[in-house]
C-alpha cells in the first residue's frame, strides 16, 4: 500500500486529512441519528451544503493566512479588519449610497464591494510596510491592528447593527438566491473535471521534456479518474439539496437544486488563484524562500521586503472578500463581527499542515484544516453539544492534529 | 522541527490571543479618564461613575433624565468616566467621594473589583447605587431592568401565536448571567406546556459572545437536524434573532415561524415591521436613568434603604438579598411599533425602509415611487427658516419617499424666478415656494404649473389659483387675541393697535378681531377708544401711539388688542410709564421670547403662537401627495379662502396656538424656549413653570 502511494506520488498528508474528516463525518452521521444510519443528518445534501458556505469566510482567510505564516510571519488582526472592512461595507450600500443613488440601485454592491477591498489592501498594506520595512514584528504589528481595526469598525456606526444589506450584494452570501442551480453546477463540475486532465497531461508532458522520472501510466489514469469522479460526485449529491417548498413555490414550483453556492464559488476561486500564486507565480517562490531561509533569500537578491509587504496586502483583500461573503450571509454588519476569526483562521492553516516555523504550508491543506474545524462545530450543533464543550473539541483537535503531523515528520525525516 | 518548539508557539500563539482579547476591554483606559463637574445650585451632590461613557447609549439615553431627576430634587450632578478600566472606576468613586458626594451612582465595569471602594463608601456613610450592573453588596441598591420578565415577555409573545408544536431556545453566551436569567423567564412561561408535550424543545443553544453569526449557524443546523419541523424560535436577544431570522429566511421560512428578541435594535424594529421578527422586548434606558436619579435624592437626603418605596428584594447569584428596582420593560411587537417612534428611538425612515406601504400602521408612506420636492426660500438666511420650517418639511418629504432640494434668492425677487427654473430642471415634481414677491414671481409660478409641476404658495400668498396656499389663519389669529382679551374684560373701553396699513395681513387679523367683538361692541358694553395702524409693525411707533391714546383718554384704558408681540411690547412701556403695565390686559402674536417672558412676568394676556414646524410638516406632506398626482380638488381637508385678488385659492389655514400664563410649558417642550430665558425676572411661585 505504501509503496502504490510512494509511486504515485500522492501527497500522504492530503489522505490523512481526508481520512481525519472521513472519520468526524461518519462519526457525526451516526451520532446525529441517535446511532442509526437510516436517520443521520450530517451526511445529507443539505448538511454538506450547509458546512461548505459555513466554511468559506474561514476558507477564504486561511488561503491567505498560509502565506503569511510561510514568510515567518502572523496576523492578528484579521477579525478585526473583517469588521472594520465589512462595517465600511455595509455602511456604504445601507445608509451612503442609497443618497445618492436610491435603495437597492444596481451599482451599489459593485462601489461597496470595490472600496472594501481597496481598503482591505490598503490596511495589509499599512500593515505589511510597517512589519517590513520599519521592522516592527508582525506579532507586534497585527495586534495592535486587532485593537485599531475593531475600534474602528465600532466608531463606524457607534455599535449599531446596520442591516439589511443591498439585495444583489446579498448573492455574495448564499442564502435561497445567492447559489448558481443545479444546471450551472454540472457545468462547473465538467469545466473542473476537464481542468484536472489537462493539468495532469500538461504535467507529465513537461516533466517528460525535463526527462523527470514520470508517475506510471495507470497511476495517472487512475488519478484523473478518481479527481473526476469525485467532483461531479460531489455536485451530484449536493444538486440532491432541493429549494425548500415555500421558496421553490415563489420561483414557480416544482424540484429546484439548489446548486453551488456563490460564497462557495468565491471561495473555491480563492483556492485556486493562492494555490497558483503560491506554487507558479514568482512572488509565490520568494514567500516560500524567504520562509526556510530568510538570509539566504535576502543575499540571492530577493527583494524580502517587498516581497512580505505584498503578502499582507493579498491578506487584505482576502479579508475583505471574506467581510462581503460574511455581512451578505448574515444580512447584516455588526461590530462584534468576526469576534475570534483569527484565531480560527490560524488553527485552520496549522491543522492544514502550515508550519509556524515558516517555509512549509498549502492553501489547500488549508482549506482542509478550515473543513475540519468546521465539521467538528456544525456536528456538535447538530446533536446538540452546548458553545463550551464546542470550544473544547475543537482546542483538543488542534492540539491533537499539530501532534500527529510533528510526529509523523519526525518519523519521515 | 521538533515537538518542544511546536508546543511552544502554540502557547505563545494562544497567550497572544488571550492578550489581545483581554486587550479591547482596556482600551484607552488611561487616555479617556476624565473628570466632569457641573456647576448647580444644590445643597447635595449625587457622584456618577460611567464605567465607559464613549458608549452611546449613557450620554444619550440614560444621563439626561438621570440628571434631570437629580437636578429637580436639588441636587448636584457630577461625574466621572473609567474609560473602561476596573482600575481607574476605583479611583474615580474615591475622587467622587472627595469631591462630597453625599450619594453614589456607580455603572460597574467589573461588579467585583469594585466591591472594596463600595464597602469603603458605604462605611463612610455614603449611599451606593449599582446601576444596570450587579455589585454583590446587600448595602447597595440595585437598579436593573427585570431581565427575568424580558424572558417572560420574549415567551409569552411568541407561545401566544404558537401554543402548541416545536420550539427553538437561542440562547445569549453562556458565560452571562442573564442570558440564563432570560432563559429562566421564558421556561415559567412554557413550563406548563412543555409538561403537557403541546409544545417540545427541538433544538436549545446557548450563542458565544452574542454573536449574531453564530446564532445563524446554529439556526442551520437546528433546522436541518429537524428537517424543517420548527414552529417558533425564542430568541434572547435582536442580534441573535437577526442571524435566526436570516438562516430561516434561506428555508423560505422567514415571517412564518415566529421570532423573539431584545433591545429595540433598529434592525430589530425594521425586521418587526416587515412582518420577520415577533417581538423586541424594549428596555427604554431614560426610566432607568430617572428611577436612579431619584433614587439617589432620597438617598443623599439620608433616607435609608429600607425607607425607599416600593422595592424589591433580589436573591443575587452571589447569594445577596439586594434592596432592588427591577424596572419592567415594554414588548414591542406589529402593533405598538408607534411607542418606539414617539420615544425618538428610532425614526420612520429607518423602522420602514423597506416595508411595503399599508402593511403596517406606521409606515403609511411606505414604498413608493422616487420623486422630487424642490423648495425655493426666499431668504434662507433668517434664521426661523432653517431652524424651525426646513427640518420637518424635509423629514416629512423623505417620510414620503421623496428627495428633498432647496435654493436660496437671497432676497431677490429675480434670483427666484432663476432659482423655480432651475428647481425644475433639477427634475423637482413639485415646488414649495415661499414667496420673495408674490408678483413677480407668478409668470415663474405659470410656467411651472402649464409643465404640469404643481406648486405650493409657501407662508406667503401668490395670487394664482392653481397654486396651493398654505399658512396660519391670520383671522383666526385676530380671534384669538380679541377672545383671550374679552374673556378678561367682557365690558369697559378698548384701544386696538393694528399692524402695518399697507400689509393684508393687519387687516385679516382686526378683522378676526372685530369678529369676536362685534356684539359687545353694538351692545355697548365695550367702547373702541382708539385704534391705530403702526408704521412697519415698529414697537416705537406702537409705543407712541399708545402714549396718545393714554393721554386723550386720561389713562381711561381697559384692554387693549394689539396685533403682534412687537407692537405688544411698545404698548406695555407705554402702560408702565402710567403703572398700568400687568392691569391692563394686552394681547400679541408671534411667541417672541421677549413676550413670552412679560407673560410670565404677567405684563402680557397672550401671545398667538405659530408653530412654524406644523406649517412645515404640513408643506412638506402636501408635497408629497401632489407630486405622487394627487390633483389640488384631491387634496383632503383643504378650505377655500378668498384671496385680496379676488382669487379663489385652495388652503390649508393651520391653526395657531394662544400662549398664555396658563400654558407657557408648551413652547418649553417645544424648545421653542428655554426655561432661563422664558423665566427671567420672574419671581419664584408667580408661574408653574418657572419654579426658580
Amino acid at each position: 500500500m505504501r509503496s502504490l502511494v510512494r509511486t504515485a506520488e500522492i501527497d500522504t498528508r492530503l489522505l490523512g486529512m481526508l481520512g481525519a474528516l472521513l472519520i468526524i463525518w461518519v462519526g457525526f452521521h451516526f451520532w446525529s441519528g441517535d446511532f442509526h444510519w437510516s436517520k443521520g443528518t450530517f451526511l445529507t445534501p443539505r448538511n454538506l451544503w450547509n458546512l461548505s458556505v459555513q466554511t468559506a469566510t474561514v476558507s477564504i482567510m486561511a488561503t491567505g493566512m498560509v502565506l503569511i505564516i510561510v514568510s515567518r510571519n502572523i496576523d492578528l488582526s484579521v477579525g478585526a479588519v473583517l469588521a472594520a472592512v465589512g462595517m465600511a461595507m455595509a455602511v456604504l450600500q445601507a445608509e451612503i449610497l442609497p443618497r445618492w443613488l436610491g435603495f437597492d440601485h444596481w451599482a451599489t454592491w459593485i462601489i461597496a464591494l470595490a472600496i472594501g477591498i481597496a481598503m482591505g489592501a490598503a490596511i495589509g498594506g499599512v500593515q505589511g510596510f510597517v512589519v517590513a520595512y520599519v521592522g516592527v514584528p508582525s506579532f507586534i504589528v497585527t495586534l495592535a491592528g486587532y485593537l485599531v481595526w475593531r475600534g474602528v469598525a465600532w466608531a463606524m456606526a457607534s455599535g449599531r447593527t446596520i442591516a439589511p444589506m443591498d439585495s444583489t450584494f446579498q448573492l455574495i452570501g448564499g442564502g435561497s438566491r445567492g447559489n448558481i442551480g443545479g444546471f450551472w453546477s454540472w457545468i462547473v463540475g465538467a469545466v473542473a473535471c476537464l481542468g484536472i486532465v489537462a493539468l495532469l497531461i500538461n504535467s507529465r508532458r513537461q516533466r517528460g521534456k525535463f526527462g523527470l522520472r514520470l508517475r506510471p501510466l495507470p497511476a495517472e489514469i487512475g488519478i484523473g479518474i478518481v479527481g473526476c469522479a469525485a467532483v461531479l460526485g460531489a455536485v451530484a449529491y449536493l444538486n440532491r439539496y432541493l429549494l425548500p417548498e415555500r421558496v421553490a413555490a415563489a420561483r414557480g414550483g416544482g424540484n429546484i437544486a439548489f446548486g453551488l453556492a456563490i460564497p462557495v464559488l468565491i471561495a473555491i476561486g480563492a483556492t485556486l488563484v493562492m494555490i497558483f500564486v503560491g506554487t507558479r507565480t514568482r512572488f509565490g517562490r520568494y514567500v516560500f524562500a524567504i520562509g526556510g531561509n530568510p538570509e539566504a533569500a535576502t543575499l540571492s537578491g530577493i527583494k524580502t521586503r517587498w516581497t512580505i509587504m505584498k503578502s499582507f496586502i493579498l491578506m487584505g483583500v482576502l479579508v475583505a472578500v471574506a467581510a462581503a461573503v460574511q455581512i451578505a450571509r448574515l444580512n447584516a454588519a455588526v461590530s462584534g463581527l468576526g469576534q475570534g476569526a483569527e484565531l480560527y483562521v490560524i488553527a485552520a492553516a496549522v491543522i492544514g499542515g502550515t508550519s509556524l516555523s515558516g517555509g512549509v504550508g498549502t492553501a489547500t491543506g488549508a482549506v482542509l484544516g478550515a473543513l475540519v474545524m468546521q465539521s467538528l462545530q456544525s456536528g456538535m450543533v447538530l446533536v446538540g453539544v452546548e458553545a463550551p464543550i464546542q470550544d473544547i473539541a475543537v482546542g483538543v483537535v488542534l492540539i491533537v492534529a499539530v501532534a500527529i503531523d510533528t510526529l509523523v515528520r519526525r518519523r519521515t525525516t | 522541527m521538533n515537538m518542544r518548539k511546536v508546543v511552544a508557539l502554540l502557547v505563545v500563539a494562544t497567550m497572544a490571543a488571550g492578550l489581545a482579547a483581554c486587550g479591547d476591554d482596556d482600551a484607552g483606559a488611561s487616555t479617556t479618564a476624565a473628570v466632569t463637574t457641573q456647576a448647580g445650585g444644590g445643597e447635595f451632590i449625587v457622584g456618577v461613575s460611567w464605567n465607559n461613557y464613549n458608549e452611546e447609549r449613557w450620554a444619550k439615553w440614560d444621563e439626561p433624565d438621570m440628571k434631570a431627576a437629580i437636578e429637580a430634587g436639588g441636587g448636584t450632578y457630577i461625574s466621572t468616566d473609567a474609560g473602561s478600566s476596573a482600575e481607574q472606576q476605583i479611583t474615580d468613586v474615591e475622587q467622587l467621594i472627595s469631591q462630597g458626594a453625599d450619594a453614589l451612582i456607580i455603572l460597574a465595569q467589573d461588579g467585583t473589583a469594585i466591591l472594596p471602594a463600595v464597602q469603603s463608601a458605604l462605611e463612610q456613610g455614603i449611599p451606593v447605587i449599582a446601576y444596570d450592573r450587579l455589585i454583590e453588596d446587600p448595602g447597595a441598591l440595585y437598579i436593573t431592568f427585570d431581565n427575568v420578565e424580558v424572558g417572560r415577555m420574549q415567551a409569552r409573545a411568541i407561545f401566544d401565536l404558537v401554543p402548541e408544536g416545536n420550539y427553538v431556545f437561542i440562547k445569549g453566551n453562556s458565560t452571562d448571567a442573564n442570558a440564563d436569567f432570560l432563559r429562566g423567564g421564558q421556561q415559567e412561561i412554557l413550563q406548563a406546556a412543555l409538561d403537557s408535550g403541546a409544545i417540545v424543545n427541538v433544538g436549545e443553544m446557548y450563542t458565544d459572545n452574542w454573536d449574531p453569526a453564530i446564532a445563524q449557524t446554529n439556526m442551520e443546523q437546528i433546522l436541518t437536524q429537524n428537517d424543517n419541523d420548527v414552529d417558533a424560535v425564542v430568541a434572547s436577544n435582536d442580534g441573535t434573532a437577526g442571524g435566526v431570522i436570516t438562516a430561516l429566511a434561506a428555508q423560505g421560512l422567514a415571517g412564518v415561524v415566529p421570532v423573539s428578541g431584545q433591545d429595540g435594535d433598529a434592525a430589530a424594529l425594521n425586521r418587526i415591521a416587515l412582518g420577520t421578527q415577533t417581538v423586541s422586548v424594549w428596555k427604554d434606558a431614560r426610566e432607568l436613568g430617572k428611577k436612579a436619579g431619584e433614587a439617589s435624592v432620597l438617598l443623599a437626603q439620608g433616607t435609608p434603604l429600607s425607607g425607599l418605596p416600593d422595592t424589591v428584594q433580589f436573591d443575587s447569584p452571589g447569594g445577596n438579598q439586594m434592596t432592588s428596582y427591577l424596572l419592567t420593560p415594554v414588548p414591542i411587537t406589529k402593533d405598538n411599533l408607534q411607542v418606539v417612534l414617539d420615544a425618538g428611538w428610532i425614526d420612520e425612515a429607518t423602522l420602514c425602509q423597506g416595508v411595503p406601504a399599508g402593511t403596517v400602521d406606521v409606515c403609511g408612506g411606505g414604498a413608493v415611487e422616487a420623486f422630487t420636492v424642490g423648495v425655493s426660500w426666499n431668504n434662507y438666511n433668517e434664521e426661523r427658516w432653517a431652524k424651525w420650517d426646513e427640518p420637518d418639511m424635509k423629514a416629512a418629504i423623505e417620510a414620503g419617499g421623496g428627495t428633498y432640494i432647496s435654493t436660496d434668492a437671497g432676497s431677490s425677487a429675480e434670483q427666484q424666478i432663476t432659482d423655480v427654473e432651475q428647481l425644475i430642471s433639477q427634475g423637482a415634481d413639485a415646488l414649495i415656494i415661499l414667496a420673495q414677491d408674490g408678483t413677480a414671481i407668478l409668470p415663474a409660478v405659470q410656467s411651472a404649473l402649464e409643465q404640469g409641476i404643481p406648486v405650493i404658495a409657501y407662508d406667503r400668498l401668490i395670487e394664482d389659483p392653481g397654486a396651493l396656499y398654505i399658512t396660519f389663519d391670520n383671522v383666526e389669529v385676530g380671534r384669538m387675541q380679541a377672545r383671550a382679551i374679552f374673556d378678561l374684560v367682557p365690558e369697559g373701553n378698548y384701544v386696538f393697535i393694528k399692524g402695518n396699513s399697507t400689509d393684508a395681513n393687519a387687516d385679516f387679523l382686526r378683522g378676526g378681531q372685530q369678529e369676536i367683538l362685534q356684539a359687545a361692541l353694538d351692545s355697548g358694553a365695550i367702547v373702541n377708544v382708539g385704534e391705530m395702524y403702526t408704521d412697519n409693525w415698529d414697537p416705537a411707533i406702537a409705543q407712541t401711539n399708545m402714549e396718545q391714546i393714554l393721554t386723550q383718554n386720561d389713562n381711561d384704558v381697559d384692554a387693549v388688542v394689539a396685533s403682534n408681540d412687537g407692537t405688544a411690547g411698545g404698548v406695555i412701556t407705554a402702560l408702565a410709564a402710567q403703572g398700568l403695565a400687568g392691569v391692563v390686559p394686552v394681547s400679541g402674536q408671534d411667541g417672541d421670547a421677549a413676550a413670552l417672558n412679560r407673560i410670565a412676568l404677567g405684563t402680557q394676556t397672550v401671545s398667538v403662537w405659530k408653530d412654524a414646524r406644523e406649517l412645515g410638516k404640513k408643506a412638506g406632506e402636501a408635497s408629497v401627495l401632489l407630486a405622487q398626482g394627487t390633483p389640488l380638488s384631491g387634496l383632503p381637508d383643504t378650505v377655500q379662502f378668498d384671496s385680496p385678488g379676488g382669487n379663489q385659492m385652495t388652503s390649508y389655514l393651520l391653526t395657531p396656538v394662544p400662549i398664555t400664563k396658563d400654558n407657557l410649558q408648551v413652547v418649553l417642550d417645544a424648545g421653542w424656549i428655554d426655561e432661563a430665558t422664558l423665566c427671567q425676572g420672574v419671581p419664584a411661585g408667580t408661574v408653574d413653570v418657572c419654579v426658580g
